[in-house]
């Protein structure tokens, strides 16, 4: 009896929830890593800034800091996303459970905005979009792209 | 049922946990564990839901949804009539001490749980017949995931402590 693998459907970029995903996703915070270092000037490497002049678009705060882990999250989303829908699977349920974390404690944090426990200089709707975006890519990093069900169960995404 | 439905329950349940441990950060004494279960309950329920090819404990979930529901209900009903003291807790000061808006938003996440999982219950849960197509799963996804974050993020907002972090939300 062959023990090959059966190739899991959505390995193909165009037909994985995951790495479409991830590669979107990935590209974006690039983009808003990037973009960040113009509204970052004068402001600590680490630790909350005046909140004031920080804000991309006038709404989400950053640090310089802030903008390296954009830049290393979205490099991470990319790289899976591009390789292989296992890879790009584990890293958005990852990066997702870690933006959930985030998100939760965020909101425990946004009562002391000055502490020196918010050194990615976090406000409120940095909370929320994290929350969004944690809540996107635990949903499809665990329901999708996952084994061929057993024999005699029905399958899913 | 179809994994989108099953992944919009995962989402519901999640936002309603995130919604209900917020609460619990600021509830009065009295509540702050009865929160942080039906929270932590609802985020538990919501991965595996997510994560699972089958929704969870259907008949179990549908009760806690309906306990959280009613049990929420009641405390209004009771808060509003300013009954003195129940087991050593102020029952005025903790209807009052929830705000309305994070409860309303947990309580409709909850309830929207509820209706599918009754109707699933009803159907009976023969698993997921097929694959979704790619794109619609992923519209699907987005979609509930931004509904689900909407409800979430202004219900978070309206709490004590994302009051703080953003006034006037």
């Amino acid at each position: 009896m062959s023990t090959t693998a059966v190739p899991a459907r959505g390995t193909r970029f165009g037909a994985s929830p995951n790495r479409i995903l991830g590669t979107v996703f990935g590209v974006v915070y690039l983009l808003v890593g990037l973009l960040g270092f113009f509204w970052t000037s004068g402001v600590p490497f680490a630790g909350p800034g005046n909140g004031s002049s920080n804000l991309i678009l006038g709404i989400f705060e950053v640090n310089p800091l802030h903008n390296v882990a954009h830049l290393l999250i979205g490099a991470a989303l990319v790289i899976a996303g591009t390789s292989a829908a296992s890879a790009a699977k584990a890293t958005n349920t990852t990066i997702g459970a870690i933006y959930l974390v985030l998100g939760i404690a965020g909101f425990f944090l946004a009562a002391n905005h000055d502490s020196a426990l918010n050194f990615l200089s976090l406000n409120t709707p940095d909370h929320f979009l994290h929350l969004a975006s944690a809540v996107l890519l635990l949903a499809v990093g665990l329901g999708a792209d996952r084994r061929p069900a057993p024999a005699g169960t029905a399958a899913t995404a | 049922m179809t994994t989108l439905i099953r992944t919009w329950l995962g989402l519901a349940a999640l936002g309603a946990g995130l919604v209900h441990l917020a609460l619990a950060a600021s509830a009065p004494p009295g509540v702050i564990l009865v929160l942080v279960v039906i929270g932590g309950a609802e985020v538990v329920w919501g991965v595996f839901a997510l994560a699972g090819r089958r929704v969870p404990l259907p008949r179990i979930a549908l009760g806690g949804a309906v306990v959280a529901l009613a049990g929420w209900a009641a405390l209004l009903l009771v808060s509003a009539g300013d009954m003195s003291d129940m087991a050593g807790v102020r029952v005025a000061g903790v209807g009052s001490g929830l705000p309305a808006l994070p409860m309303l938003g947990a309580a409709a996440l909850d309830l929207a749980c509820a209706v599918a999982l009754a109707v699933v219950l009803r159907r009976g849960d023969r698993g997921e017949a097929g694959e979704p197509r790619l794109w619609s799963y992923l519209a699907g996804v987005t979609a509930g995931a931004a509904v689900v974050a909407g409800v979430t993020s202004v219900s978070l907002g309206a709490t004590a402590v994302g009051a703080i972090g953003m006034p006037g939300m």
